[in-house]
């Protein structure tokens, strides 16, 4: 047989893993999008203002879809992950600020994601959620000591998938009535909420453009051996991934604002949240949402705790990686212990985990342009990008998500004073 | 031994490249960044000698009297330099000569695996 037949026949035969490849990802992509934060932000949404802040989760969404985009390209292209990309291209100081903003903000935000875990326990088991913090935190710290990177990044996504029966539950519950309709175009803000409304709108910025997916995404990329040839798997995972998963987020606004707003319920915990899932299915959609708190939130855990874990070896050149056996990487997994030890102590002393999930990602949105700014100029080096360069739309639309990043930031902290932190 | 690549040996611009550039060894192990260049007015002008690395060289990228400080602190205890003759590719990331454990640059990775990690159950497996 020829060279070019041989060629052919290997070509077809690695057409299914590719495909499974695809599928992989953006199942992932879908299960990994919903988390502690997500959920919280979108359930007091729909609570305290109808339908009237879907339009931030779909700009929140377009937002990440490009972001993401772009880090998946720098590190298929480069080989390089976007934390070291940020220290070689823009020097060791100014490293320190998105790094600082990822730290108090994302440490904040695994704890979050930590109690998300543990009240999805407690919701099924009936125990205390205080009681189970400890144990879930030291479980999630061995599950990232021993579990390989696919592990890590698919286990959770794919049980995630469930998410989707948020979308049936609106379906079953007949969608939203027709009285609810006008608060998606013409928000239902009274006098005096118009401090929380903006402060929720800053804080779904803040849970859907998490920086930590900028360098979680890059580093899983180069951990996984991304070349160029994985582009078009990167725009397909970002895309209808991210979507489909944005899709959920406004299923949660639906349908709390279907059953939780008529009774005045204000999604003040996750339990709360999942009341309508119950209303939908029955005991059943309890145990639904419970499995959905879980997986999303644990998915997170990991995905906060290695990005930031990421972050920090990669800006100090240090070994890195889930695929490599702890000894091979010392430094770098100290500090995935260390964030795990340092979060579970916040979460046992913090409040509530949904609070928690929205104040967190309220800072998350007002450093969004420290992590964020640095993408505008990468995108466009040569050095990394060769061909691959952004173009002239993807860099206007960055410029646009700039902008509104920076506005995020800028309304976000008088926001939390005046509204008193969503409370 | 053989010379380092003709970039490596000097020139402002050169200099300014490999700041913060990854040191990655023969044996394909990322050892740490360089936070700061030493260099030696001579004949032929400007020329790089030392590229170092360390919790003083980085202070003083933030600001010069944090260097002080942090000396004063840490005694250059932790204050690591390789000599420019160990260079053999130069790029974002620089490529050195000798294997990791031929460097102090990375030293604490070795003593945190050896003295902390290899302790905890699962530490030397495969995940």
């Amino acid at each position: 047989m020829s060279d070019k037949k041989e060629k052919g026949k290997e070509k077809s035969a690695k057409q299914p893993a590719k495909w499974l490849n695809i599928l992989l990802g953006v199942v992932t992509a879908t299960g990994g999008f919903l988390d502690a934060g997500t959920i919280s932000t979108s359930g007091a949404a729909g609570a305290l203002f109808g339908l009237g802040l879907i339009w931030a989760i779909v700009l929140a969404t377009l937002a990440a879809i490009l972001l993401v985009e772009m880090s998946g390209r720098l590190a298929a292209v480069s080989g390089r992950p976007y934390g070291g990309v940020i220290r070689e291209r823009f020097g060791f100081s100014f490293y320190l600020l998105p790094l600082a903003s990822e730290l108090i903000a994302e440490t904040l935000l695994l704890a979050a994601e930590i109690g998300g875990v543990a009240i999805a326990i407690s919701l099924i088991t009936g125990l205390s959620w205080r009681l189970l913090f400890p144990f879930v935190a030291l479980g999630i710290w061995i599950l990232l000591w021993r579990s390989s990177f696919s592990v890590i990044e698919n286990g959770p996504a794919i049980i995630g998938i469930i998410a989707l029966a948020t979308i049936a539950a609106v379906v079953a519950l007949g969608g939203p009535p027709p009285s609810l309709l006008p608060t998606l175009w013409h928000p239902d803000v009274q006098q005096g909420e118009w401090a929380e409304y903006l402060y929720l709108a800053a804080a779904i910025m803040g849970s859907t453009i998490s920086p930590y997916l900028l360098y979680f995404y890059s580093s899983g990329a180069v951990e996984e051996g991304w070349s160029r040839d994985d582009l078009g798997l990167n725009r397909l995972t970002a895309g209808l991934g991210m979507g489909f998963g944005s899709l959920c987020s406004i299923a949660v606004v639906v349908l709390a604002a279907v059953v939780l707003r008529p009774h005045g319920i204000q999604a003040n915990t996750l339990g709360e949240i999942g009341l309508p899932m119950g209303q939908a299915f029955g005991p059943v959609g309890g145990i639904l949402f419970a499995v959905i708190l879980f997986a999303t939130c644990l998915g997170a855990a990991f995905e906060v705790s290695l990005s930031l874990s990421y972050n920090i070896a990669q800006g100090f050149g240090w070994e890195w990686g889930e695929g490599k056996r702890p000894v091979e990487a010392a430094r770098f997994n100290v500090v995935l212990t260390a964030l795990v030890i340092v979060a579970a102590l916040i979460g046992l002393f913090a409040g509530d985990p949904l609070r928690l999930a929205v104040f967190a990602s309220t800072l998350l949105a007002l450093f969004l342009p420290f992590s964020l700014s640095p993408l505008l100029i990468i995108m466009n080096d040569r050095e990394y990008l060769g061909e691959h360069t952004n173009g002239r739309f993807a860099n206007i639309a960055t410029i646009a998500v700039l902008a509104m990043a920076f506005l995020v930031a800028v309304v976000s902290i008088p926001l939390l004073i005046l509204s008193g932190g969503g409370g | 031994m053989p010379a380092p690549p003709k970039d490596a040996q000097g020139g402002p611009q050169a200099m300014r490249d490999m700041m913060d550039s990854l040191l990655m060894t023969r044996d394909d192990i990322r050892i740490g960044r360089v936070a700061d260049i030493e260099a030696v007015w001579d004949a032929d002008g400007l020329r790089l000698t030392h590229l170092l690395c360390g919790p003083q060289a980085l202070a003083g990228r933030l600001h010069p009297q944090l260097r002080h400080l942090a000396r004063w602190l840490l005694r250059d205890r932790f204050e690591r330099r390789i000599s420019v003759e160990e260079i053999v590719a130069i790029g974002p990331t620089l490529r050195l000569r000798g294997v990791a454990t031929d460097y102090k640059v990375g030293a604490s990775e070795r003593w945190l695996a050896e003295r902390v990690i290899r302790h905890i159950p699962g530490a030397a497996s495969e995940r």
